[in-house]
């Protein structure tokens, strides 16, 4: 079985929508339609413990479809034996049969109906099971997988893959034994009845199994094709009603309206040809039925016409037989052909829940990792190197020893490893080499559940689960108060706008709160954050999409945030990173100052030049709009005093 | 425009209904062959269908005739050449049988086919074209649920249902009418569990059809809550929500379960039933069949007919439940359909719109006021004279109106009062499309299409060569990083390509407008977002951008307006203030207020002001302050 691997997703990659602007983006992917062997021991072997708890039902089930099937395909034969009695002049014996069919009939509806009762109940168990199983899994997996795979991909492993797989164990297995059973009885009932017979029927089988078979392969193909462009058009779709503005503000209608009847076009042809082989298999297994009934009777009726001694109400009785068993004879046939694809698809399915299952979390507690009960707050670094990928260094050699309470900025371009030093902190990704220690123990001796629990992350783009306002605040604690989440969103500034909102605290979030402005998602995230109480914070450009008005207020409530607590900030705006304790200057994945605002400014190196950078541009166009003056009008109302910078270099 | 909300809800009315239907009906036109053969297929291949049962009747009775005498039986008086003629010919009927049922699928089927092709393209076109207001208030998911979903239905309809029903019929009429030939008693005793199989049958689709819904919207819930969770699992982890997000998943999954197996019950006491009454049938029909025969009145091949009859039956008569069903599903789904294309966009070319060319850029609001309703206008009185190649900057509060500004120059919306002038004509009296090519816009949310960088950025030419692409890339300062990228240009963006950071996708955005050459450009910005490097290339870009067209630029901060030659500052859809820079800051007022706010928090960042370490630095003599010289 084929393992998800570092680098990519070799297994991974679904259906994808997507409308495609020009040409196909190479032949990877489209694994969806990657049919399984039709019988992979593997996937059979991990499935069985699933079943195992259910055996007796299952063993019910089965037992059910036993007698349904037998009913169903002995039915021919009693209908002739009920023909030869009245061919015979006995009507007693015809009521007496007439008497079993209407108690076969009804001892098949029974067992039908227990039959599907029992496995669906049984399929459904195994729903939830699997699919928690797998979800509990996806969720102890490190960030590191989140970032190969989207979300997207784990989302039809958990819907559509447990889905065949549920009903390959289910009605899909019960129906594949269900006719194999009719066949059996079939077979051997209709050469008990007279092999000649038989095998005129049986002559039939070879040259429709081949087409069949020919046909279900061209079939799987386009059925496969005719997905492709659905989704194709579809995302075609959905992207342009999202885009819709672009499309019109770049006139781009009639551009688009080209493409999309291309698709569309595509679409339909595909549908047509699907269709049209689909249409092929009720005539050709009629054509069978039709053949082989024309060669009963021609035979059975050349034989009698030949024969010396014919006992009518036999001969009668067994030509109604045959006749009727011909018809009931290709229907398993035809099914099993068709159900060969459905299990296929079920044993890939299989094959890729499992793949998931078997995906190990990168980060696991070591069978020794102890509980963190108090934290104090102190963070060392000890000459710590990072990578996602061999050879591509992400830090390097970043050895930092942070004290409790103390405020640390990280400052340095985009990709100089900024946020990778934070999620290594609260260990969403694994040291490669060196070692943090939090109170002078190693992260990696720590349950992460116990180092989680004191962390408190507020990330650039807040994200927001549906549900109140007052669930999303208590999301770190959902024990908490009222009164608890209240005080946290005035510490952070929140209060007063939920306040105003006519169902307060129990405004519901629609979509991830896109019924709120992002300044007001990040302050209930910041609310969220300081209700959890944690001993280190870890802010991740969390003012970045924030306006002034709101950055004003959240900068306020910085200052609560940070009081006493480790943090490490980062930051693109200078005044939040002024406050800092140090300032840590990346670069390149190493660390290249560190040191105050003052200070680092003073030795005129990377920080200085960042920093001119970001104001120099106003600082000039101020002055040249003798802007300068009134800054220093407003400076002066403030009364401070404009001093001469000390980084000129 | 009308309102269709709510429509999700709406309770048709039957009357109404029938007229939908007929709708469809210029549909099928361009499909009349297909039509009337896919009609002659129904019924000669119903027919067909049933006169196998007949023909094996004949081979045996006529084939093998027993002779009797008084109760005896005698001998087999058999005619050899009319059996096997009348067997052979059960083949070639199969054939022909099988024809026709072939061509009733695929004819039906392309029928279907094509009249849902002709629908979407009418609902494409019809919908890209709508205005703005029409998109603010439909859902994404609501057309989208209409155009695939609700087309679906009327497929269905065509390509199944339609010719499904007739065919059926078919195969009940013929069938009665041999069995009612050979014995009009048995014909009775083989009808009596007919009713109730097609009663059933529409019973059960009636009910199980809220089941299957609910099973649809349980499983979207299953998918939403794994999406969310999963989708913000940096989030879970950091506040070590796991146990709850899988308890929250668990129970969903658990709900979706249940409603299976609700389903599965409802299933469970229908299609055993079905079945069983099928077998019961059949067992009826060959009991009573038998007893007459032991009487002298029918013969074995006849019973053996009517036993073949009702086993063609079987089935088609269980779906007949489906069937109505998709009749009705079609019925309201091309309800919904037309109602979406029976929404006429408020935004369209005048009679007599002629072309806009050769403009020179001279834009003017002329007592300006729009609103969506009467009771609270977006915008009142608002006047702006942008000269050929100025730059007017809009500024105010979220909602004070300044986007809504910018968008009724390119007639996303049209103003409800006053007018919109370029170069002196009024923009409705041009056509749309030759207006919205001279206008480029930026917009704050960059969408990229799902494509490669080069698809992107000639996505309003697509027809602009590598070499177009380069420069506008270069002048939008976002070749380099295109070039680092492994594939280049043709390195793919959205779901499976590169993600790109805000300030790259802007950039992108400002070539794809640098490419269209516009005369007016609309800038809305958002370089609030990036880091200060990038900023810095933004603004570098958008410098190029701007030369010599006119501008209208949003600014969130003060640094992008400053050197604007006109700044407007809008309050609740009102022009409140207007003038430079330097006319604001001398007046008490919005502008003044976020002024002082954004220098309180420069002078905290600064702590104190960095003098320009270039004295010689000259005033740049472009209207937006950026060092050329920074890269």
């Amino acid at each position: 079985m084929a393992m998800w691997g570092g680098a990519g997703a070799a297994g991974w990659s679904t259906n994808i929508g997507g409308g495609r602007m020009g040409g196909h983006r190479g032949t990877d992917g489209w694994d969806d339609e990657y049919l399984g062997k039709v019988y992979d021991a593997e996937v059979v072997r991990r499935l069985a413990p699933y079943l195992r708890p259910y055996r007796w039902q299952v063993l019910l089930a089965f037992l059910a479809m036993s007698v349904q099937a037998t009913t169903s395909y002995m039915q021919p034969l009693i209908v002739g034996f009920t023909v030869r009695a009245g061919i015979r002049h006995d009507p007693r014996q015809v009521l007496l049969l007439m008497g079993v069919l209407l108690g076969m009939a009804a001892i098949g509806w029974l067992a039908l109906f227990i039959q599907q009762i029992t496995i669906n109940t049984v399929g459904n168990k195994l729903l939830v099971q699997i699919r928690t199983d797998m979800y509990e899994h996806m969720q102890s997996l490190s960030l590191s997988f989140y970032d190969e795979m989207e979300v997207g991909r784990m989302i039809s492993r958990l819907t559509s893959d447990v889905t065949v797989i549920q009903d390959l164990l289910t009605s899909g297995s019960l129906n594949f034994a269900a006719d194999i059973v009719g066949l059996v009885i079939v077979v051997i009932t209709a050469l008990r009845l007279d092999w000649q017979l038989a095998l005129v029927t049986f002559a039939v089988v070879p040259p429709l199994v081949a087409v069949m078979a020919y046909w279900s392969t061209h079939a799987k193909n386009a059925f496969v094709n005719v997905r492709v462009k659905v989704s194709a058009l579809y995302g075609t779709l959905a992207e342009n009603l999202s885009g819709v503005r672009a499309v019109q503000s770049m006139s781009r209608e009639d551009e688009n309206s080209r493409r999309f009847d291309q698709l569309n076009r595509e679409n339909r042809n595909a549908a047509i040809w699907a269709g049209m082989l689909s249409a092929a298999v009720l005539p050709a297994v009629e054509l069978a039925v039709a053949i082989a009934t024309t060669g009963v009777i021609i035979v059975g009726g050349l034989r009698a016409l030949n024969a010396v001694n014919v006992d009518v109400a036999t001969l009668f009785g067994l030509l109604t037989a045959f006749t009727l068993y011909v018809g009931r004879f290709f229907d398993p046939i035809r099914d099993l052909v068709l159900q060969y694809t459905m299990i296929q698809r079920a044993m890939a399915g299989g094959e890729r829940v499992f793949e998931v299952l078997d995906t190990p979390p990168r980060i696991q507690d070591r069978p020794d990792a102890i509980e963190l009960d108090q934290v104090e707050g102190r963070v060392d670094f000890d000459h710590v190197f990072f990578h996602y990928v061999e050879g591509i260094p992400i830090l390097r050699d970043i050895d930092l020893h942070v004290a409790p309470g103390e405020t640390i900025a990280f400052v340095g371009h985009t990709g100089a490893g900024k946020t990778t030093i934070t999620s290594l902190v609260s260990r969403g990704y694994e040291v490669t080499g060196g070692a943090i220690r939090i109170d002078g123990h190693d992260l990696r001796d720590i349950k992460r559940r116990s180092l989680t629990r004191h962390m408190g992350v507020v990330l650039q783009t807040p994200y927001l689960f549906s549900g109140t306002i007052a669930d999303n605040i208590a999301y770190g604690r959902s024990e908490a108060t009222r009164e608890q989440i209240e005080t946290a969103a005035r510490a952070v500034g929140a209060h007063e706008f939920i306040e105003r909102l006519p169902l307060g605290y129990e405004t519901v979030l629609r979509a991830g709160g896109q019924n709120f402005s992002i300044g007001e998602r990040q302050l209930i995230s910041f609310a969220r954050a300081i209700l959890a109480a944690p001993r280190i914070l870890v802010l991740d450009e969390a003012t970045a999409y924030v306006d002034t008005q709101t950055e004003a207020i959240i900068q306020r409530a910085l200052r609560e945030l940070l009081k006493g607590r480790t943090s490490f900030v980062i930051a693109h705006r200078l005044s939040t990173i002024r406050e800092a304790d140090r300032i840590v200057v990346l670069d390149q994945g190493s660390i290249a100052e560190v040191g105050t605002h003052d200070e680092l400014l003073a030795a005129g190196g990377v920080y200085a030049n960042l920093y001119r950078m970001t104001y120099e541009s106003e600082q000039a166009a101020r002055e040249t709009e003798a802007l300068g003056e009134d800054a220093a009008i407003a400076r002066r109302r403030r009364g401070e005093v404009p001093v001469q910078a000390a980084g000129d270099a | 425009m009308r309102v269709l909300y709510p429509l999700v809800n709406v309770r048709y009315i039957p009357k109404a209904r029938m007229k939908k239907l007929l709708r469809l009906l210029p549909y099928t036109r361009p499909y009349l062959p297909q039509m009337i053969l896919a009609w002659a297929s129904v019924f000669v291949s119903g027919a067909l269908v049933q006169f196998s049962p007949a023909l094996v009747r004949f081979a045996l009775s006529e084939g093998l005739q027993p002779v009797y005498e008084g109760d005896r039986f005698i001998r087999l008086d058999g005619n050899a050449q009319l059996l096997i003629y009348s067997a052979l010919a059960i083949v070639v009927f199969a054939i022909g049988r099988g024809l026709t049922q072939f061509g009733q699928t695929y004819l039906g089927e392309s029928i279907g086919q094509g009249v849902s092709y002709d629908i979407r393209n009418d609902v494409y076109d019809h919908i890209q074209r709508m205005s703005y207001a029409f998109h603010d208030q439909m859902e994404t998911g609501q057309i989208m649920s209409r155009t695939t979903q609700d087309v679906e239905n009327v497929r269905m309809f065509f390509a199944q249902a339609l010719f499904r029903i007739a065919y059926i019929a078919v195969l009940v009429v013929v069938s009665l009418i041999f069995m009612f030939i050979i014995n009009w008693q048995l014909a009775l005793v083989s009808m009596v569990t007919m009713p109730i199989v097609i009663w059933r049958s529409v019973v059960f689709q009636t009910r199980v059809r809220p089941i299957w819904l609910a099973i649809q919207q349980s499983l979207a819930e299953v998918t939403q809550t794994a999406d969310e969770a999963l989708t913000g699992i940096r989030v879970v982890k950091a506040f070590s929500r796991e146990d709850f997000e899988s308890e929250k998943f668990r129970a969903r999954v658990q709900a979706q379960a249940d409603l299976n197996l609700q389903q599965a019950h409802a299933m469970a006491r229908n299609q055993p039933l079905l079945q069983g009454l099928g077998m019961a049938q059949v067992g009826l029909t060959v009991g009573v069949g038998a007893l007459l025969i032991a009487r002298g009145q029918l013969t074995a091949p006849d019973v053996l007919a009517f036993a073949l009859w009702l086993n063609t039956l079987q089935l088609p008569l269980r779906t007949i439940g489906q069937l109505v069903n998709a009749t009705a599903r079609c019925v309201s789904s091309a309800e919904r359909v037309f109602e979406l294309i029976d929404v006429e966009s408020e935004v369209k070319d005048e009679p007599g719109a002629t072309e806009l060319a050769d403009v020179a850029g001279h834009v003017r609001f002329d007592n300006v006021s729009f609103g969506y309703n009467n009771v609270s206008p977006v915008l009142s009185g608002v006047n702006i004279d942008a000269r050929p190649g100025t730059v007017i900057a809009l500024l105010g509060p979220a909602g004070s109106g300044k986007s809504t500004v910018v968008n009724l120059i390119p007639r996303f919306y049209d103003v409800t009062g006053g007018a919109i002038t370029i170069d002196g004509r009024d923009i409705r009296s041009v056509t749309l499309e030759s207006l919205r090519k001279q206008i480029g816009i930026v917009q704050q949310d960059v969408f990229l299409f799902i494509g490669t960088i080069r698809d992107n950025i000639a996505y309003g030419r697509p027809g602009a060569t590598q070499a177009e692409i380069e420069s506008a890339a270069k002048a939008a300062r976002i070749h380099d990083f295109i070039v680092s990228l492994p594939a280049g240009y043709d390195e793919w963006v959205g779901e499976r390509g590169v993600t790109l950071s805000g300030g790259q996708k802007q950039r992108i955005a400002i070539a794809r407008t640098l490419l269209l050459d516009p005369r007016i450009l609309i800038f809305d910005d958002s370089t609030a977002s990036v880091d200060s490097q990038t900023e810095f290339l933004i603004l570098q870009a958008l410098q190029e951008l701007m030369k010599g067209r006119t501008t209208f630029v949003i600014a969130q901060r003060l640094r992008t307006v400053m050197r604007a030659d006109e700044i407007v500052v809008l309050e609740r859809g009102r022009v409140v203030q207007r003038g430079t820079h330097a006319e604001l800051l001398q007046q008490e007022g919005l502008y003044r207020r976020i002024f002082d706010l954004e220098l309180k928090d420069q002078e905290e960042a600064l702590g104190r002001p960095v003098a320009s370490r270039r004295p010689d630095a000259e005033p740049p003599q472009d209207r937006v302050g950026v060092s050329q010289e920074a890269e």
